[in-house]
């Protein structure tokens, strides 16, 4: 496998994975909008803070209005984590490596992103525009079907599993994070959140039903977020992610490379110590610090030996 | 669709008799045509372009800033001809590229031609597409060009003509086959009787033609398939082509090449040695140690890689010597004499600016003939006489005195047309044809190729990047004799 094609590999998991937590990540924002009874103003400053943006929105252009900012993160196209322009992204990355791709998940994310592109513009009303974010997510989940099932389980598709699992702890980190926001508009400032907001959450993951099967038909703040981190079962939590990106990692030339830093995200995973927004915050920060050592390591380790001078790669004894 | 309400155009239309009765090879296609209501057709072809788009079916126009693809522009009435016409077609266009790469190898080594007297000197000094580095070279099989698209054309009296040899970075042959797919996606039923013979063995024979080619002896060589890039127009047929053949789609900067003269492969499990390279790069931007220092397309060491026998180059540097539009008109003396045969594809005749009598003709004539530059492709910097303005006359004159080695001309043909879905029903247009001829341990033709159409009434401009369209090309099976009434 070539260093550039596992990178757009690993990109292209990437950016179909953000583009989908960010249509849960909007849909969970406007529903909470609607069970707040469409009075209370969303906290969009933190949600943007949340997604990473603060320092790049135009925060003040798009006030405190409820459209703008939705329209920020979903159609802006020079907002480089907006939804539309995470599908480009993805779409571009997986164009250059198409030939590694089975044609029809070209086909499919290609159509995702026209679909996106064309549904997802001014004027919309909520419901509209909730219904193709909602597309969006079950189009998305086509393409992985396309990929798990008619894709041989080679390198390629596990680079492109590494940057879906690798982005994904980090958005459900972040749609955990939401909670504080919530908070922040609600009144409580002690607790962790009301069940409402959590089970926005849930759903917002799709990890309701799961959860009430397997942990309980109350939702406690405690227990959902170690459903979340700890699960080993459940597809979107984070401690499932892990698993699997430790087994993709294990079977990638030189694995013992990347197992420090993974190593360093699994206590991260422990939840039995957090008790109020603070420390559930705090969780979230250093976790998603130590998921960028760990992207970085596999930048070193598999994309930039093309950058490498020729007589230094040539040195090299083969690997 | 009617095709008895088919304006019959002045040229040779290849669906449609100067009658309006169909041609036989066509008399299936235009019942089948008929039998389609508007409303029918209109959803299918929406489907046809629902299916272009979901399949990414694109091309790149350099001028369009900031858009890196528009969609293929295809239309749903075929181009047919009879099997019988097409053998001999298949017979011409193998023999021709055999004569050439007998000739390129011949410019790099000997020289025979030229000292023999029936191949000018002075218009090899003057060919741009000449590499000094290449001389001496003997590649494999004595071929140079493995891949040629040659641009065929039919006139008003019906005769095939070749119109151009493609023997740099030829492209196209995957519209050729998405065109078939898109047509069997969408007219299933035209297929279904079997007299339409099929054209998707192209990619298993490029892939012979080059592991051929691997100067290691495995069963298993590593192919790589060098593109420019994700910018260059015909990227698309670069990821395609790859993904059909098994091959590594890689840039420059994804080769080195160590000082043993080997080609590696940057991969991340380490480097990775490459055989065959089937570069769609130019010449001058493979190998910034030999041709231009500052291309960044290519990989530095190449050229050293290939001398030394260690990579195999397909097509090879500097085959691109006999594409080129002065050469093309020695091509039927080069057949005559290597091959020591008649050319079975005629030349259409042309115009030398180099020589003195040709250039006062030319010259005589500019707002007859149409002037084409000795090295450009894509249809770019030609004067087409009739349809220019006197200033533009006067300036093709001057550039032509200036440097006459540059400029060769040729009468206006008056190109075949076939009957294309427009906005008020069917009209001709037209359409040339380009199949693509394989040599390597052997020689292989395509089943047709890409039929080229300028959708622009009266245009005779087929480049897709200046308006042209595609067809589905169908080479039909001849009746068998007993069913001939």
């Amino acid at each position: 496998m070539l260093s550039r094609v596992a990178e757009n590999l690993y990109w292209t998991g990437r950016y179909v994975e953000r583009a989908e937590n960010t249509a849960r990540l909007v849909l969970a924002t406007s529903q909470l909008h609607m069970e707040a009874g469409g009075k209370a103003r969303l906290p969009w400053a933190e949600l943007l803070r949340i997604m990473g943006l603060d320092q790049h929105a135009p925060l003040a252009a798009l006030g405190n209005e409820d459209g703008p900012a939705i329209r920020y993160l979903t159609e802006d196209e020079d907002n480089p984590s907006a939804l539309i322009t995470s599908l480009r992204q993805a779409r571009e990355n997986a164009r250059s490596v198409r030939e590694m791709l089975p044609s029809e998940a070209w086909e499919s994310l290609n159509g995702l992103y026209l679909m996106a592109k064309e549904h997802l513009r001014e004027g919309r009303s909520d419901a509209d525009r909730n219904q193709t974010l909602r597309d969006i997510i079950l189009q998305r989940m086509v393409l992985a079907g396309i990929l798990h099932e008619t894709m041989s389980h080679d390198v390629a598709f596990l680079f492109v599993r590494l940057g879906e699992m690798l982005e994904r702890i980090d958005m459900t980190s972040r749609i955990i994070d939401l909670t504080t926001a919530t908070r922040q508009a609600d009144e409580d400032g002690e607790s962790l959140g009301n069940s409402a907001g959590w089970m926005n959450v849930l759903r917002a993951l799709g990890a309701y039903q799961m959860y009430r099967r397997h942990v309980g038909v109350q939702v406690v703040p405690q227990s959902v977020i170690a459903f979340l981190f700890g699960d080993n079962h459940f597809p979107r939590a984070m401690r499932y992610c892990l698993n699997l990106l430790e087994e993709s990692l294990g079977q990638l030339p030189l694995p013992a490379q990347t197992r420090g830093p993974l190593r360093a995200l699994a206590p991260h995973l422990r939840t039995d110590d957090i008790h109020d927004p603070e420390s559930l915050h705090q969780r979230i920060d250093q976790l998603q610090v130590d998921l960028g050592k760990l992207h970085q390591r596999i930048y070193d380790q598999y994309f930039a030996s093309r950058q490498r001078p020729i007589v230094a790669e040539a040195e090299q004894p083969q690997a | 669709m009617r095709c008895d309400a088919y304006p019959v155009p002045d040229s040779f239309d290849e669906l449609i008799q100067p009658s309006g009765k169909p041609r036989p090879v066509a008399q299936e296609l235009c019942a089948r045509l008929s039998a389609l209501d508007s409303a029918d057709l209109a959803a299918r072809r929406e489907s046809v372009d629902a299916a272009i788009m979901s399949m990414g079916i694109t091309f790149t126009v350099y001028s369009d800033a900031g858009n890196i693809d528009r969609a293929w522009p295809f239309d749903i009435v075929p181009r047919t001809l009879p099997e019988s016409e097409w053998k001999r077609v298949d017979a011409g266009l193998k023999q021709r590229l055999k004569a050439l790469n007998l000739f390129i190898e011949d410019l790099y080594n000997e020289q025979e031609i030229i000292h023999d007297g029936v191949f000018p000197r002075e218009v090899l000094n003057g060919s741009s597409n000449f590499r000094e580095a290449c001389l001496g070279m003997k590649p494999r099989f004595g071929v140079w060009a493995h891949i040629c698209g040659t641009d065929l054309v039919r006139d008003r009296d019906g005769t095939i003509y070749v119109l151009e040899d493609n023997l740099r970075v030829p492209s196209g042959v995957s519209y050729m086959l998405e065109n078939r797919a898109l047509m069997k996606r969408l007219f299933p039923e035209f297929f279904a009787e079997g007299n339409i013979l099929p054209v998707d063995d192209y990619p298993l024979r490029l892939y012979e033609t080059l592991a051929a080619l691997s100067p290691r002896d495995t069963s298993r060589p590593v192919i790589a398939l060098l593109t420019p890039g994700i910018y260059n127009s015909a990227y698309f047929e670069h990821s395609y082509l790859a993904q059909q053949i098994g091959a590594y789609l890689v840039e420059g900067a994804d080769l080195f090449v160590d000082e043993n003269d080997f080609v590696y492969m940057r991969t991340v499990a380490g480097p990775r040695r490459v055989d065959v390279i089937y570069r769609r790069v130019d010449d001058l931007f493979l190998d910034p140690e030999i041709f231009r220092p500052d291309s960044m397309l290519g990989t530095p060491g190449l050229m050293r890689s290939w001398r030394a026998g260690k990579v195999a180059i397909a097509n090879a540097p500097g085959a691109g010597v006999a594409d080129d539009k002065v050469v093309y008109a020695f091509v039927p003396k080069i057949i005559q004499y290597y091959l020591n045969e008649e050319a079975i594809l005629p030349n259409v005749p042309s115009y030398l600016c180099m020589f003195e009598d040709d250039r006062d003709y030319v010259l005589g004539f500019l707002d007859e003939l149409v002037v084409k530059p000795a090295n450009e492709s894509g249809g770019y910097g030609m004067l087409i006489g009739p349809l220019a303005t006197a200033s533009e006359r006067a300036e093709f004159a001057a550039r032509i005195k200036a440097q006459p080695r540059n400029y060769m001309a040729q009468p206006m043909l008056n190109l075949s047309t076939a009957p294309t879905f427009t906005e008020r029903g069917l009209a001709p247009r037209h359409l040339d044809l380009r199949p693509f001829v394989l040599q390597g341990k052997e020689l292989y033709a395509t089943t047709g190729g890409l039929t080229r159409v300028a959708l622009k009434e009266g245009s005779l401009v087929v480049n897709s990047s200046q308006g042209g369209g595609s067809k589905d090309t169908w080479i039909v099976r001849d009746a068998p004799a007993s069913e001939a009434r």
